[in-house]
C-alpha cells in the first residue's frame, strides 16, 4: 500500500534521541557518515554496528519500521554485494571459482555499510520532526548565506515538500480508490497498458497540486510572507547538555573508528 | 430480501504501527433490495471507511461483506466484479476527473468494462441524463465547468456503470441548497427508473429526513441507530449527545409542543411542519 512509504516519515516520541537539537542530529549524522566510510575493519564495523543498535534501543525505533524503510534499497544493497562479490580478486574459495574470499569479505563490508547508512538516516527522519531538521538544516547553513546563497528559500522549499509527501500519498491513495471503483485496473496488462492505467491518476493528481500551491501561495501573501529577510522563529532553538555530550560521543565514534584502522582490528 | 450484507465487520488502518486505529467494528447490517439509506453520524465516524467495504475496495481485517449471499472478497474477479454492481461516488468526486472532454469521462467506467462503443454512447447519455449533465456540455474539457457541474459529471461516471447499488459520500458537500437538492432529484430519478438500492452519507438531516426511508447512525466506528426517520428523530436526547441533530422542523415542533400550541411533535420536513401549524391553527379557531 502507498501509506506504507516511509520516506520522511517522523514518528513522534519523547526519547533522549528525540529531544537532542535538530543541528547535534544532523551533524552526528554526517560524523556517523564519516565513520562508516573510515570503517575498513571488522572490529570498527562491530562497533558500528553496536552504536546503531543502542541508538535504535534509546529511540525505541523497533528494527521492523527500519527494516520496511529498508525494503525498497534491497535491490541496490544486493546489486552491490553481488558485484563485489563476483569482481574483487584474491585467493578464489575454491580452484576454479571466480569468487573469492576478498570478495565475500568485501560483499559482506559494502552490505553493512549500505544497510548502517540507510539505517542511520531513518534514525534521524524517524526521530526529527520535518519542521525541526529544516529549521536546523537552515541554521548551519546559514554562513553559506554570506556567499549569497538563498539559504532560507531552500529550507522552505524543503519544508513544504516533506509537508506536503504525506498529503500528496493520501490525494494520491483517494484518487486511486475512485479510480478504481470506477473499474479502473492498475495491477494486470503488460507494461505500456499499466502507464496508460497511470494516467487517471497522475491527471487529477497534477492539476490538484497546481490548485494547492496556488492557494498556499495566496495563502502566505495574505499572511504578508516575504522572504527570509528579518524573520523571527517561534521556537528558538537551543544547545543542552545533552547535546555536547552527543557530539562528542559522535567524535569519539570517528577516533574509535580510526583507531581500530590503524591497528588492523 | 436483503442484497447486501455486512457481517461482525471491522477495519483497523494501520495495523502493527505506532499510527493504529480502529476504523469500524461490529458492523452487522442487512441492505435489502431499492431501500433508500442515508448514513449519519459526525466526522470520524467510519461512515466513509464503512461503505468503501462494500465495494470491496477495503477489506476487513474480519468479517465479510456478502453481496447476493456471496462473500465479495473471495477472489481476485469478484473483487473486480463487485465495483461494476456497487457503485460508488466518492467525495469531492470532482477532483478525479481526468479525460479531455466530459464524455470521454463518463465512458470510463463502462469502458473498462468492456462494452461495445455503442452500448457505451448508450450509456453515457443515459447517465448524463440522470446526473443532470447537459448534452451541450458533453465536448467541453470537463477542467474548465464550474464545481457543481463537475460533481453531477463525476456522479454521471458511476451511474454510466449502471450500478444496482450506488453508494454516494456525502455528494452535496459544498454545494449551495439549490443544487444539493438538484442532485438527491437527479438520484431519486434513478433510482426510480433502475430500481437501484441507494445509499447515501449525509450530515443534513433535512435531506435524511426528506429523501430516504431508513437511516443508520455511526458513532465511533459502529451502528448505533438503525431505522425509520420518525423512529431515529424521535429520539432527539441520544442524538444531541452524539454530537447530530434533528431537521431544523423538528427542532422547531419540540419547541412549539413545548409551548403548548402543537400537540404533535412527530415532523420531520417543512411540509409537514406548515401542515402541522395549520391543522393546530385550524383547531384553535373551532
Amino acid at each position: 500500500m502507498l501509506k506504507d512509504i516511509t520516506l520522511g516519515q517522523y514518528f513522534p516520541g519523547d526519547t533522549p534521541v528525540h529531544r537532542l537539537d535538530p543541528r547535534t542530529k544532523l551533524i552526528l549524522l554526517v560524523l556517523y557518515i564519516v565513520a562508516l566510510f573510515q570503517a575498513k575493519t571488522w572490529g570498527a564495523y562491530l562497533l558500528l554496528i553496536l552504536v546503531t543498535a543502542v541508538c535504535m534501543a534509546v529511540s525505541h525505533i523497533s528494527p521492523k519500521n527500519i527494516f520496511k524503510g529498508l525494503k525498497p534499497m534491497l535491490f541496490v544493497i544486493a546489486l552491490t554485494a553481488l558485484l563485489n562479490l563476483f569482481y574483487t580478486e584474491g585467493t578464489p574459495v575454491r580452484e576454479g571459482w571466480i569468487i573469492t574470499w576478498e570478495g565475500i569479505d568485501r560483499a559482506v563490508k559494502m552490505m553493512l555499510r549500505i544497510t548502517l547508512l540507510i539505517t542511520g538516516t531513518f534514525l534521524l527522519t524517524y526521530t526529527t520532526s520535518p519542521m525541526a531538521l529544516t529549521d536546523g538544516l537552515e541554521l548551519l547553513l546559514k554562513p553559506l548565506k554570506k556567499l549569497k546563497v538563498p539559504v532560507h528559500e531552500m529550507t522552505l522549499m524543503m519544508s513544504m515538500a516533506l509537508r506536503f509527501i504525506p498529503t500528496l500519498i493520501e490525494e494520491t491513495d483517494k484518487i486511486m480508490s475512485a479510480q478504481k471503483a470506477r473499474g479502473a485496473d492498475f495491477e494486470t496488462g503488460n507494461l505500456i497498458q499499466r502507464a496508460k492505467a497511470l494516467l487517471p491518476i497522475l491527471v487529477p493528481l497534477f492539476v490538484s497540486s497546481f490548485r494547492r500551491a496556488d492557494e498556499l501561495a495566496v495563502a502566505m501573501e495574505s499572511r504578508c510572507y516575504h522572504g527570509g529577510e528579518g524573520r523571527t522563529r517561534m521556537t528558538q532553538l537551543k544547545y543542552g547538555k545533552n547535546d555536547y555530550y552527543a557530539l562528542f560521543l559522535g567524535l569519539l565514534l570517528v577516533a574509535a573508528v580510526n583507531v581500530l584502522r590503524h591497528y588492523g582490528l | 430480501m436483503a442484497v447486501l450484507k455486512a457481517e461482525n465487520l471491522k477495519h483497523v488502518y494501520s495495523a502493527g504501527t505506532p499510527f493504529e486505529s480502529v476504523g469500524i467494528h461490529d458492523i452487522s447490517l442487512s441492505i435489502g433490495q431499492g431501500e433508500r439509506i442515508c448514513l449519519l453520524g459526525h466526522t470520524g465516524s467510519g461512515k466513509s471507511t464503512f461503505v468503501q467495504h462494500l465495494n470491496a475496495l477495503l477489506q476487513p481485517t474480519s468479517g465479510s461483506v456478502l453481496l447476493d449471499g456471496e462473500d465479495i472478497n473471495r477472489s481476485k474477479i469478484s473483487r473486480r466484479d463487485v465495483k461494476r454492481r456497487v457503485g460508488l461516488v466518492f467525495q469531492y468526486p470532482e477532483y478525479q476527473l481526468f479525460e479531455e472532454t466530459v464524455y470521454e469521462d463518463i465512458a470510463f467506467g463502462p469502458k473498462n468494462m468492456k462494452l461495445s462503443e455503442a452500448e457505451v454512447d448508450v450509456r453515457v447519455h443515459e447517465a448524463a441524463h440522470f446526473a443532470g449533465v447537459d448534452e451541450g456540455l458533453l465536448q467541453r474539457s470537463p477542467l474548465e465547468l464550474s464545481g457543481g457541474q463537475k460533481r453531477r459529471i463525476a456522479i454521471a461516471g458511476v451511474i454510466a456503470m449502471r450500478p444496482e447499488i450506488l453508494i454516494l459520500d456525502e455528494p452535496t458537500a459544498g454545494l449551495d441548497p439549490s443544487g444539493s437538492r438538484q442532485i438527491f432529484e437527479n438520484i431519486r430519478s434513478y433510482r426510480e427508473s433502475s430500481g437501484a438500492t441507494v445509499i447515501v452519507v449525509s450530515h443534513s438531516m433535512e435531506d435524511a429526513a426528506r429523501f430516504f426511508d431508513r437511516l443508520i447512525v455511526f458513532d465511533h466506528g459502529t451502528v448505533c441507530m438503525d431505522g425509520k426517520p420518525e423512529e431515529i428523530f424521535s429520539r432527539a436526547d441520544e442524538l444531541t449527545a452524539i454530537g447530530l441533530n434533528v431537521p431544523k422542523a423538528t427542532e422547531l415542533a419540540r419547541a412549539l409542543k413545548a409551548r403548548g400550541v402543537l400537540s404533535d411533535d412527530a415532523v420531520y420536513t417543512h411540509e409537514q411542519l406548515v401542515a402541522a401549524i395549520l391543522r393546530a391553527g385550524g383547531e384553535a379557531a373551532c
